[in-house]
């Protein structure tokens, strides 16, 4: 069933980050429909929240291919639907 | 002490104990080539024709060595030319280091003479990426540059780097190490899947292994061997797991997918257990992905976690180095013995050989066939020179008919698979290999993709043995278009240049073979020789490949010969 994720990402603040993570999205022809990326208090870091629709199987597969992107630290998944916190991951 | 970018370039490339390099030089790299001018015989560069090849030349080099195989190449053209050979190692797992040159840094984004995103083009099929505009970043991004390369499951990394980084001049601290390593080794086992591991091992009736690049890749040939000899588990390979485990054991009971052996498909779908090791379920392993091991409960050794559920759902995933597993095993695991079951695929192993085999290998009469001219050239080298094959029909053939006796022999494109392969890669091959025989085997086809790596060959005198199995057809996809679209041959007859000649005029001496009584004489020419040699094998035209399994069917449906429409 598609339904609406919430992805925070943690990532090292640098150039290219974003395409990486965005070429994994597209790559599996998830469309982005929303996407925020700021700045956090530590250094060097910034935080990005995407959100997608997409049924729950993908999504865990793609989650797992962002987990190749050297400059990621953490992902963290809620389901928008019932706001049920799915994966938390490294 | 300050020195140039440049030079703390070549530095950490010394530093990192690399010792050839394939590049190809160009007005944005000019520095850095400078730099290599001085270096002496510490690091040696290999001037390629076409820095496609040198891509394929690094990545024979790795896969041949285990070591980081590392291309130089300029901004723009010289970049996008490595773009194959990166997609290669992408899919293959190769450890790649490619450092392209890129336009002053106050030129970026202008459309600059020779620019391209280099870094952006190069995103999807790398493993890590990275563009140097000031020099002093050059000792820690080279250092994690290696470091990612070759940790975990290894990958490309391509390190973009402008001229002014290149040539600005820096406070260079040779003793230096880098602020942080960066690791991505998972060691740590999960005991509790271990030992859930061990019971399914145990409790198995029908277990069979599949065995995969990562076995080469983690070095756990010896621990894979001990693992399936002590419960008596037969074993298939891989494409790229080929030479992973000896040919000639008994528990060795062929290789999967498409053009695969026949038992180990038809039993993929009787056992009832399977032990992944190393290796990620390719679709040409899985066939229709719907009706594949779904008796089976599944034990999936793999390190990267991505790969983890992504085609078949693991029962147990062990998500680390194939070693570091396969340790935790072995004492966990009960002696076996599955008599009933090892003999079925050695039932199923006749059969192919009355059906397939004799017939490719021994055949009576027609012309050359490409099965039979591959295994009399391993019964001529005894199955000890490395292998090197391009993509298509001989790849195959290759696969199925050399029979290898020494490990990591077998230097095939698996993934990308791409046509024009072979003769850059085993360039690299032979640089990594000098003392062993080193056999280049092309189709008509895929030789005329990267042919002007002759010139290399030539240029360093290196004794590569070259073989051309011509049947003039992009055979690979005739087979299919007789298969598949009603012989329609739409633009697959392919005209070739006197192969032998073309040899000549690189100063390589050469032959051409077009009969089954000349064969063995123009084999043993081709091996007696001491320096480079062509040998052009005139094959059967129309030929296919089989067994196969059809896009689109299970593995169980794996075909012995055609159809009947």
């Amino acid at each position: 069933m598609m339904e609406l994720y919430h992805i925070s990402l943690e990532a090292e603040n640098a150039l290219r980050v974003l395409q990486r993570i965005a070429a994994v999205f597209s790559r599996n022809r998830v469309n982005i429909e929303k996407l925020q990326v700021s700045e956090t208090e530590c250094t060097g870091v910034s935080h990005i929240d995407i959100t997608i629709h997409s049924e729950k199987e993908p999504l865990e597969k793609l989650v797992k291919q962002l987990g190749r992107i050297i400059e990621l630290n953490d992902v963290h998944i809620v389901s928008k639907a019932n706001n049920n916190s799915l994966t938390f991951w490294r | 002490m300050k020195i140039q970018g440049s030079s703390a370039l070549i530095a950490a490339l010394v530093k990192e104990g690399v010792a050839v390099i394939f590049g190809y030089p160009g007005g944005a790299i000019m520095p850095t080539y400078d730099a290599l001018y001085d270096v002496g015989a510490k690091l040696k560069h290999v001037l390629v024709r076409h820095e496609q090849g040198a891509a394929f030349a690094a990545i024979g080099y790795a896969r041949a060595t285990g070591k980081i195989g590392v291309c130089l190449s300029t901004s723009g053209p010289g970049a996008t030319n490595l773009i194959t050979g990166i997609g290669d190692a992408m899919l293959d797992s190769i450890p790649l280091v490619c450092i392209t040159g890129q336009v002053m840094s106050h030129l970026l984004g202008t459309d600059a003479f020779q620019e391209s995103d280099t870094v952006g083009i190069t995103v999807p099929i790398t493993k890590w990426n990275y563009q140097i505009t000031r020099a002093a970043e050059i000792p820690e991004i080279m250092e994690k540059a290696f470091r990612i390369a070759s940790s975990g499951r290894p990958g490309p990394v391509v390190i973009d780097i402008t001229k002014d980084a290149q040539v600005e001049y820096f406070d260079y601290d040779p003793t230096s190490s880098p602020k942080h390593f960066y690791a991505y080794e998972k060691s740590e086992v999960n005991i509790s899947d271990i030992i859930e591991a061990a019971d399914l091992i145990n409790q198995a009736k029908r277990p069979f292994v599949f065995a995969g690049h990562g076995i080469f890749i983690s070095k756990a040939e010896s621990e894979f061997k001990a693992f399936v000899e002590k419960a008596q588990l037969p074993v298939a390979c891989t494409l790229l797991g080929l030479t992973t485990f000896p040919l000639e054991h008994p528990l060795f009971k062929g290789w999967l997918g498409m053009h695969g052996n026949y038992a180990p498909n038809i039993l993929s779908n009787e056992a009832d257990l399977i032990i992944a090791v190393g290796m990620r379920f390719d679709d040409r392993v899985t066939g229709d992905l719907s009706r594949y091991l779904k008796q089976a409960k599944i034990i999936h050794i793999e390190i990267d976690p991505s790969e983890i559920d992504r085609k078949v759902k693991a029962d147990i995933a062990l998500n680390v180095d194939a070693k570091v597993a396969l340790n935790a095993l072995l004492p966990r695991i009960h002696e076996a013995k599955h008599e009933d079951w090892l003999r079925r695929f050695d039932e199923l192993k006749a059969i192919e050989t009355e059906k397939v085999i004799s017939k490719e290998t021994h055949p009576q009469k027609g012309k050359i066939k490409m099965g039979e001219a591959i295994k009399l050239l391993s019964d001529k080298t005894k199955g000890e020179a490395i292998v090197v094959p391009d993509a298509g029909q001989h790849q195959m053939m290759v696969a199925r008919y050399y029979e290898f006796r020494s490990p990591n022999s077998h230097i095939s494109g698996g993934g990308l698979a791409a046509m024009g392969f072979s003769l850059p890669a085993s360039i690299g091959v032979k640089f990594g290999n000098p003392d062993r025989e080193v056999i280049s085997i092309s189709g008509d086809g895929g030789f005329q993709m990267n042919l002007q790596e002759l010139a290399v060959i030539a240029q360093e005198n290196l004794p590569v043995k070259i073989i051309i199995l011509n049947n003039g057809y992009l055979g690979m996809v005739r087979q299919w278009q007789e298969l598949f679209f009603e012989k329609r041959y739409a633009f697959t007859e392919i005209f070739s240049p006197d192969f032998v000649m073309l040899a000549k005029s690189y100063g390589i001496e050469g032959a051409k073979v077009d009969t089954r009584e000349n064969l063995s004489e123009a084999l043993d020419k081709l091996l007696a020789s001491k320096k480079a040699y062509l040998l052009e094998i005139i094959v059967e035209r129309q030929d296919n490949v089989f067994p196969m399994i059809a896009p689109g069917d299970s593995v169980s449906e794996i075909q012995l010969e055609a159809r009947q429409s």
